[in-house]
């Protein structure tokens, strides 16, 4: 029995110590080669000249599992903004026997995105000294948030699981402080509230988080992952309650203070680019087209966001003269040439589908994360996005589509209108191939038609290829069948309508089809798209996002050689379920085999319920996938 | 060797003349037009009319200061070469002084428009220090013009790069210099010869090429290394009273020996601990001694380029902090072999990928990566790359000249000389990417059944490894069913197995095994009552090169290997395989009766089963631009294999 005693006494220590050890956590987390053991932050919000200010205390451990932990985990970083100035910092390594190990040396550098050329924000780095399996890096932040109504959401997941996760916030009994829970989990979230010496401090707390999956077809992680939201509704200033951001108005008043001293003046140089594309123009779309085209074509986006510059659009006759700018630029060069022109136009902000949240749930900054500009038609409005070069005049851009709009009409008006989603009959593409069998193989043609999105983004590639590129990229592009697919030729048909788009080429396919002895054996999925896209159902819990909603068709047309007849057709099928479906059909007509596939896809974001029902549409399609026909000598 | 030698290069020897000289400043036409371009460039979306550039070696008060002047004018075509060329990143010195630094876009209406100060920001990305900038008003048509002078980093070697993905109409590299400094300029890839003149006091060598063609990246080529550049290094200093070459591979040698070497008796101590902790003084051979010292070394420890500090290089830190610059971990393992008396000798070696080290132009900058060798062994250990285990290294290191710090001791005294030769890479029949699979049909004929095992030893498996050692289960997971999927065209993954993930497996290189048993329905398709096996699937879709254009660069692989592949086809009773002559293709490239590159498949049937071979080997690393023509068709006999189907058909 002392061996069970030993034990006893084992488990005993460890509900003292009220902590897992190191083994137990890889029995709960395994295979994993690291967990963060605790993520506290606290924020204290504090009236400082009447004023709200934020600072946060900020403490991580992470705990290393892996034995190959010492040779490649050390690195670790934080990030900090002239908003969120970062006062002190501190790192160390606990090795498994106790002992601290101190971090000396930190580097900070820009952080650099793809999409913003020059910011503020800032990296510090270092790496946690012997590391070892059993060790923990422990890092503490102080920082303060300059402007609270620009505090980030806590997220209580990450990439490794999280044992404890705890927010806490605290401030004066006085001020209201709301948050909301988001993100899948929301129910292992555990809130308590306390009020001490005039102080109110909420608590989250979160325990045993699963880390966040990565899967390259998800949406933001804001769409999922478990975090928390929170404001300040209100606060006493006296004897005066101050409404800080209480209500979309409050929101909406910060929104216009960026706009409002903004373009008192329009240049001579911007009046006379204005008044030479609507010169002749009569009505007020024929204008903002001519102006929308102007803009997408001369302003090319590179986005400066140091500070401030962040939130307030630069003057519409710098963008001018410049010829760039960033999303609010171009809003501010639109609403300004299309004011001037007499087509009432507005600023407008707007969250991207990255973001998953609407104005009327939540009224912080971190709702949008873009401006565009909303012009009022007699037929309603209609939403310019300046940073989209190839987005047709009256379509929404593609990634502000389902969204919420705030347009800022003049001080004291705004509205909210969602940005309608562009229904998959308007992104249409057909694929047309034809094939002729001969002794060395498949020749054919390939004749493709595109609208909607398909064609603007093909529009896209176009203007960023040139024609040695456009060569590499047309083989990609028509490429079907197997990669001994030989592109000859290729002709693009343009039409001066951005919201049309045809190509077409000739081709050889060597060794796709089979001819042996009197027989030709060949399958006419020349595409698999979906081929392995089953997905990992009911494991996945993210929602997969799709670009757009769109119909595709895919014909192929086989000519019977002189001499042959078919003797094997497969059968037609199709498919559909409430969340998608397909129609692959055969048919015979004189000398040729017509196959017609179609599939539509009517969703933006195709959430877990859904997930299920998308993979019995693949069970069903597959077999089908695997038909060849047959063809053999009269 | 840069961040090292760098910090330890001296002045001393290169008396300085002490009377004010000026750099030569930069500057720009007064009143640009735009160059009319030859109608030959339609199709580019950007010409560089200028890539001019100038290293000033200086004498300013006592110290011996560089410039660094960077000047370009490109022509823009398209919306593609507008953003290309609208935001300009200029690399900068971390302490740099900026002499000079304008911006400005000449439109074809005339206009000029001038990027104004303010809007020249500062970047600091990790370790590089950047001015960035956007040009303003750019339109097709328009020129973009820039220049900057800075302080540099004070260093005697260099290499600049002219060409790229861009046609250069100009490119011109002066190097000046007080005339008593001789410096050696070579060029790569170019005929063109450096022009010596003395202007003053100073001596200039320049180099002028015209007509620079843009060159895309090639499958199978070395891109870098096949660039035009041109590289440099100070080879005299004649107001020394010795004329002895400066900078030679002997005095690379002795640095590099002290810098690895010396350590203080408290380095020592510690090192001893260590050797203590790590358990290896009574194994039997060196090799033992060697691989657990290493696997220690590399489990425990992280080494990379951007640990910095002295700390990192110091044996005492960094035996208690773990964290090394690659100097240190290099000090450290010297150390430790010293302790265990293992002898060893320091290699700095290049990048086949990258340039050359010429042993008749030594440029130190060039000697990036360290090796340790073991001349007993004759073989290598990477001490910077926890990837690779001894005898492995990364592949491009090798089969190219490197530096060997080779080190005698006469009495008390140890000294030490450099010597350039090449670093021979393991021999092709390690390395490997095979595979043995036993494929046959279901009972009743709906799915086909795959045993499959992928087997990669030598350079090949390093990658394996790595995933297998580096990632969290799932990630590992979702690999292996890549991998599986990649062999069998299908997820349905029946059961599954690796073998040697562990790196010890890697010294002794036991092929790392991934083995799996899969229904792959995907392999069969069905005309009517035919069934038609798709047994080219196996070794997976191949790298083609079905429709190149004309080819630039000669072929270079990363490292000899071979790709055996053993199927087994079960064919089921009934039926019978009508074209089984498919499946042979064979095209070998021979030199001297040894055959360098090929692809071969044949078979032979045994009752009912087909026992498929197929050996493709490359045996060299690098082949002949002459012989493009015959390594296209051995990467495409592959690609084609990948195609064979069997046709079934009942009896």
């Amino acid at each position: 029995m002392k061996k069970n005693g030993l034990l006893a006494a084992a488990i005993c220590c460890c509900c003292m110590a009220g902590a897992q050890s190191t083994e137990e956590i890889k029995t709960l987390f395994p295979g994993e080669l690291a967990v963060v053991k605790e993520h506290k932050v606290h924020y204290t919000i504090k009236l400082k000249d009447g004023i709200p200010e934020a600072v946060s205390d900020e403490q991580q451990e992470i705990l290393y599992l892996s034995e190959n932990a010492g040779s490649y985990m050390s690195r670790f970083s934080f990030y900090h903004s002239s908003f969120h100035p970062v006062n002190r910092y501190e790192a160390f390594t606990e090795t498994p026997g106790g002992k601290k190990i101190q971090v000396k040396e930190f580097k900070t550098s820009q952080s650099v995105s793809a999409s913003v050329f020059y910011d503020d924000v800032k990296q510090t780095s270092f790496d946690f000294p012997n590391i070892t399996p059993g060790a923990s890096g422990h890092l503490e932040i102080n920082k303060t948030h300059t402007n609270p109504r620009l505090l980030s959401p806590h997220y209580f997941s990450r990439g490794i699981p999280t044992l404890l996760g705890e927010l806490k916030i605290s401030f004066p009994k006085d001020m209201s402080v709301r948050y909301q829970i988001r993100g899948n989990d929301r129910e292992k979230v555990q809130f308590s509230t306390e009020t001490r010496k005039g102080e109110t401090t909420y608590t989250f707390t979160v325990k045993n988080q699963a880390k966040d999956m990565n899967y390259p077809d998800a949406p933001d992680n804001a769409y999922y992952a478990l975090h928390a939201i929170f404001w300040i509704e209100n606060y006493k200033s006296g004897d005066q309650l101050i409404s800080y951001m209480a209500n979309l108005e409050d929101l909406y008043k910060l929104q216009w203070s960026f706009v409002k001293d903004i373009n008192k003046s329009i240049s001579p140089e911007l009046k006379a680019i204005t008044d030479s594309i609507t010169g002749g123009l009569t009505t007020a779309e024929l204008k903002a087209r001519g102006i929308y085209k102007w803009v997408q074509k001369n302003i090319k986006y590179v986005a400066f966001e140091e500070g401030m510059e962040g939130f307030i659009p630069r003057e519409a006759n710098l963008v001018c003269n410049r010829r760039f700018g960033d999303c609010k630029d171009m809003s501010s060069i639109l609403t300004v040439m299309l004011n001037y022109a007499g087509v009432p136009a507005y600023y407008t902000w707007i969250g991207t589908r990255s973001l998953p949240y609407d104005y009327t749930d939540i009224h912080l900054p971190i709702v949008d994360n873009h401006m565009i500009t909303a012009v009022r038609l007699d037929t309603g409005y209609v939403f310019l996005d300046g940073t989209d070069s190839h987005c047709v005049f009256g379509a929404p851009s593609g990634h502000i589509q389902g969204k919420q709009a705030m347009i800022g009409i003049n001080e004291k008006d705004y509205k909210v209108i969602r940005v309608p989603e562009y229904a998959p009959e308007k992104s249409r593409l057909t694929d047309t191939t034809i094939l002729e069998l001969t002794e060395k193989g498949i020749t054919g043609t390939v004749k493709v038609n595109m609208t909607g999105y398909f064609a603007m983004d093909m529009q896209r590639v176009m203007s960023y290829t040139n024609d040695k590129d456009r060569e590499k990229y047309m083989k990609g592009y028509f490429n079907r069948g197997s990669n001994k697919f030989k592109l000859n030729k290729f002709e693009i048909n343009e039409n001066g309508n951005p919201d049309r788009f045809s190509l077409s080429g000739q081709f050889e396919l060597f060794d796709y089809s089979k001819k042996i002895a009197d027989e030709w054996y060949l399958n006419l999925n020349l595409f698999k798209f979906y081929e392995h896209k089953e997905i990992d159902f009911p494991k996945r819990k993210t929602p997969i996002e799709h670009e757009y909603k769109n119909s595709a068709t895919y014909v192929t047309i086989l000519n019977i050689p002189e001499g042959f007849k078919i003797s094997y057709l497969p059968e037609s099928k199709s498919y559909k379920n409430d969340v998608w479906g397909f129609d692959i059909s055969y048919r015979q007509e004189k000398n040729q085999v017509i196959m017609t596939q179609t599939f539509t896809n009517d969703h933006l974001l195709l959430q877990p319920d859904k997930f299920q029902d998308w993979n019995k549409v693949l069970e069903n399609l597959f077999p089908l996938y695997r038909e060849t026909i047959s063809l053999s000598k009269n | 060797m840069k961040r090292v030698l760098l910090s330890l290069v001296f002045i001393s020897g290169l008396t300085t003349v002490l009377f004010a000289q000026e750099i030569e400043r930069e500057s720009w036409a007064g009143q640009p037009v735009l160059h009319t371009i030859d109608s030959k460039y339609n199709e580019e979306s950007a010409v560089i009319v200028l890539d001019k550039r100038r290293m000033e070696y200086i004498d300013v008060k006592d110290e011996l200061a560089v410039y660094k002047t960077l000047h370009r004018i490109i022509h823009i075509n398209d919306d593609k070469g507008i953003e290309s060329f609208n935001r300009v990143y200029l690399p900068v010195s971390d302490n740099s002084d900026i002499v000079d630094i304008r911006a400005r876009t000449i439109l074809p209406s005339g206009k000029i428009i001038e990027v104004s100060k303010e809007n020249i920001k500062d970047l600091k990305e990790e370790e590089d220090v950047y001015k960035i900038f956007a040009m303003e008003g750019l339109v097709k048509g328009c020129e973009v013009e820039f220049y900057y002078t800075y302080k540099r980093n004070t260093g005697f070697f260099g290499a600049e790069i002219f060409q790229g993905r861009t046609p250069v109409l100009e490119a011109r590299f002066d190097l000046i210099a007080p005339d008593r400094l001789v410096f050696e300029m070579r060029p790569f890839n170019s005929t063109v010869k450096p022009l010596d003149t003395m202007v003053g006091q100073k001596k200039w060598l320049t180099i002028v090429e015209k007509n620079i063609p843009g060159v895309e990246e090639e499958k199978y080529s070395a891109y870098q290394a096949g660039l035009k550049r041109f590289e440099y290094k100070l080879a005299y200093n004649t107001s020394r009273t010795t004329k002895d070459r400066l900078f030679t591979w002997d005095e690379l040698a002795k640095r590099v020996y002290s810098n690895y070497t010396t350590v203080t008796d408290k380095e020592t101590k510690r090192t001893n601990d260590l050797v203590g902790d790590m358990k290896v003084k009574d194994l039997s051979s060196e090799v033992e001694k060697i691989s657990a010292t290493e696997h220690y070394l590399k489990t425990k420890f992280t080494t990379r380029e951007d640990i910095g500090g002295e700390d990192a290089m110091n044996l005492e830190k960094v035996i208690k902090s773990k964290l090394a610059s690659h100097v240190g971990i290099v000090r450290l393992y010297s150390a430790v072999f010293r302790q265990l008396g293992i002898a060893h000798e320091f290699v700095l070696a290049g990048d086949r990928n990258k340039f050359t080290i010429e042993k008749n132009f030594e440029n130190w900058n060039n000697t990036d990566n360290p090796l340790i060798y073991f001349p007993s062994l004759k073989k290598y250990l990477a001490p910077t790359l926890p990837e690779f285990r001894f005898p492995w290294i990364d592949p491009n290191w090798g089969g190219t000249n490197a530096f060997f710090c080779k080190s005698t001791t006469i009495g008390e005294y140890t000294t030490a000389f450099g010597e350039i030769r090449v670093i021979p890479l393991e021999d092709y029949s390690k390395s490997m990417s095979n595979v043995d699979a036993e494929v046959s049909l279901s009972k009743n004929l709906d799915t086909v059944l795959v045993s499959i095992s992928q087997i990669y030893a030598g350079y090949s498996a390093a990658a394996y490894r790595s995933i297998f050692n580096y990632n969290s289960e799932e990630n590992i997971k979702l690999v292996t069913k890549e991998m599986i999927k990649f062999g069998t065209n299908s997820e349905n993954v029946i059961s599954s197995k690796v073998e040697n993930k562990d790196f010890e497996s890697f010294n002794q290189n036991k092929p790392f095994i991934l083995s799996a048993v899969v229904k792959a329905s995907e392999l069969m398709e069905r005309a009517g009552n035919k069934l038609i096996i798709k047994i080219g699937d196996i070794i997976g879709q191949q790298v083609e090169m079905y429709q190149e254009k004309p080819r630039q660069f000669s072929m270079e692989i990363d490292f000899p290997h071979v790709l055996e592949r053993h199927i087994r086809f079960t064919i089921p009773d009934g039926y019978t395989v009508k074209n089984l002559e498919d499946i042979k293709i064979s095209h070998v490239v021979t030199e001297k009766g040894q055959p360098t590159v090929g692809f071969t498949s044949t078979y032979v049937l045994e009752g009912n089963v087909v026992k498929i071979h197929i050996m493709e080997e490359y045996r060299k690393t690098s082949y002949p631009l002459s012989q493009f023509e015959e390594f296209k068709k051995v990467i495409n006999a592959a690609a084609d294999f990948n195609k064979v189907v069997l046709v079934l058909e009942k009896k």
